[in-house]
């Protein structure tokens, strides 16, 4: 989908600074800033939730909903707490979690990993996975427990390192990082048998 | 991005041909594409934003088509600042500055036509204590993109480009590392296409840009140059839906290696709305060509949407034109929408 004479325009003086850090005071400043850091992880909460959520339409809403709780929180995000990534998908899983509370949804997290189990073509797990080699990748990762499933959907899908995750899950660094190597250590050992 | 680089904590030094493979799956399964109703998320935030009192940093497009000549235009281009990211004064080991930088905004197709479609063109010239080097260009039917560093401190550069016989083609979006008072900064400068009536294999260009302050020097960087020029495929519609007192008009899809530009004109429809352009191919939803890096475009006949390259894909394709009033807060459900203008075409 394209969109005629949106956010591009707003956030040109910003589009290509690198640094989350710097965009934040940037917005701060000058909430036009806020338009780049938004458009950097968009997608990425987007999938986030959408692997928690049971559909396009409640992910949307979460997703928005992330995004203006960001932006009313962030001159109290401190950078010296940890990376604005971790801190922004934090409030990502929030967001899911209170949801789930609210609508006392019946499909969870454990039940429908989304975007290892979904099979539109939005999904983006999903859609690539239908490849045949893949298809038995998706099966492994759906069965890992749930809190494996969700460094990989962190990791792979949300594109955060193991220093944002843990902000993300509330763990150390080092612990979050020794997770996700066993974690890949498991699923690889997995993937490789099945090949044989 | 290489895998390597996306992946540092899991790859760096790992030679175990299964972790690669694993990690190679991993992420061609979870390959990021756009959130599928990612125009609404964008209109919803921007709507919060100006509710909040944040002043856009540029007049929009079309307001800026109104106060300024077209030749002006490049003189407004953010030169936008990549921190940190690009180191400068060296180049990096997958390729040059220039390269580095413009894999930062580029999908591996895009990057793939840049260096094997495009030139190396390694033309300096120093003016006013200043180095400016064209190092790379890649010229198609939808956008010209040239590549170049400047060493030495000064103004930032506004580039103008025309072809042999004259014609100024208008500068769409730089993308900038470093900075023209450090000393050193690599440069990507895109240029519209859309204007270039003759097609050639090869296009003959001029690049001038003021070295200097007018104040302190004022002598011009000067270079000609050929470039290969890409012709693409254009399919040529201009099919017509009236609906809702709104004519909506395709006039034609210009599909290059670098993008895919959709080009609509509308007459009825209220001017400054935004409106929202789905496009898919073989049932799949196209993503946005530049993925924020370009400015969007409003040329004087048509409006311009930019989806990402479909150079290799043949099919059935259809795109759906709308424009909605955004209800902020629930954007699933609370909307009130014009449209939707849908054209069926084949991509052959």
């Amino acid at each position: 989908m394209a969109v005629h004479e949106m956010s591009a325009v707003w956030a040109e003086g910003y589009a290509a600074m690198d640094d989350d850090e710097a965009l934040v005071q940037a917005a701060l400043a000058d909430l036009a800033a806020f338009a780049p850091l938004y458009r950097r992880y968009r997608d990425r909460v987007y999938w986030y939730i959408r692997a928690r959520t049971a559909g396009d339409d409640d992910a949307t809403d979460l997703t928005q909903l992330v995004f203006l709780r960001a932006l009313d929180a962030l001159p109290r995000y401190r950078a010296s707490k940890g990376p604005f990534a971790g801190w922004l998908f934090r409030i990502a899983r929030n967001a899911v979690i209170d949801h789930r509370r609210r609508s006392r949804a019946t499909i969870t997290w454990d039940l429908v990993p989304a975007a290892f189990q979904a099979t539109d073509a939005h999904d983006p797990l999903a859609g690539a996975l239908r490849q045949e080699s893949l298809d038995r990748l998706r099966a492994l990762v759906t069965a890992l427990d749930a809190d494996k499933r969700e460094l990989l959907v962190l990791r792979f899908v949300a594109g955060l390192t193991a220093a944002e995750i843990a902000v993300v899950i509330g763990k150390g660094e080092a612990a979050t990082k020794k997770m996700l190597t066993r974690t890949m250590q498991t699923l690889k050992e997995r993937y490789h048998d099945d090949a044989r | 991005m290489m895998l390597d680089e996306r992946y540092p904590d899991l790859l760096s030094g790992c030679d175990d041909p299964d972790t690669v493979r694993l990690v190679t799956d991993l992420d061609r399964a979870c390959a990021a594409t756009m959130a599928p109703r990612a125009a609404l998320l964008d209109a919803a935030l921007e709507e919060v934003l100006r509710r909040r009192g944040a002043t856009p940093p540029h007049p929009t497009p079309m307001s800026r088509r109104h106060a300024l000549p077209r030749s002006r235009r490049p003189l407004l281009l953010a030169a936008v600042a990549i921190l940190g990211l690009v180191a400068v004064g060296g180049a990096s080991a997958t390729g040059t500055l220039v390269d580095r930088l413009f894999s930062l905004f580029v999908n591996n197709d895009q990057q793939a036509a840049w260096t094997d479609q495009g030139t190396d063109l390694h033309l300096a010239q120093t003016a006013c204590g200043r180095t400016m080097t064209l190092q790379h260009a890649y010229a198609d039917a939808n956008r010209i993109i040239i590549g170049y560093t400047l060493s030495g401190t000064g103004p930032t550069l506004s580039p103008h480009l025309s072809t042999s016989n004259g014609m100024q083609l208008p500068a769409l979006d730089v993308g900038s590392s470093g900075s023209s008072w450090s000393g050193m900064s690599s440069n990507v400068i895109t240029f519209d296409a859309v204007h270039i009536a003759h097609r050639p294999g090869r296009l003959d260009l001029r690049l001038t840009a003021a070295a200097g302050g007018a104040a302190t020097c004022s002598r011009t960087f000067d270079f000609r140059l050929a470039v290969p020029f890409v012709l693409g495929r254009t399919l040529t519609l201009n099919q017509t839906i009236v609906s809702e007192g709104i004519a909506v008009t395709l006039d034609r899809v210009v599909v290059t290696p670098m993008e895919t530009r959709v080009y609509v004109h509308t007459i009825g429809k209220p001017i400054n709305e935004p409106y929202l352009a789905d496009l898919t191919v073989g049932g799949r939803a196209l993503e946005s060509g530049f993925n924020g890096w370009t400015s969007p475009m409003r040329h004087v006949v048509s409006d311009v949407f930019s989806f990402r390259s479909i150079a290799t894909e043949h099919g059935a394709a259809a795109l759906t034109l709308s424009w909605p009033r955004i209800a902020v807060g629930v954007l699933s459900k609370a909307q009130s929408t014009s449209g939707p203008w849908t054209f069926h075409f084949t991509v052959p």
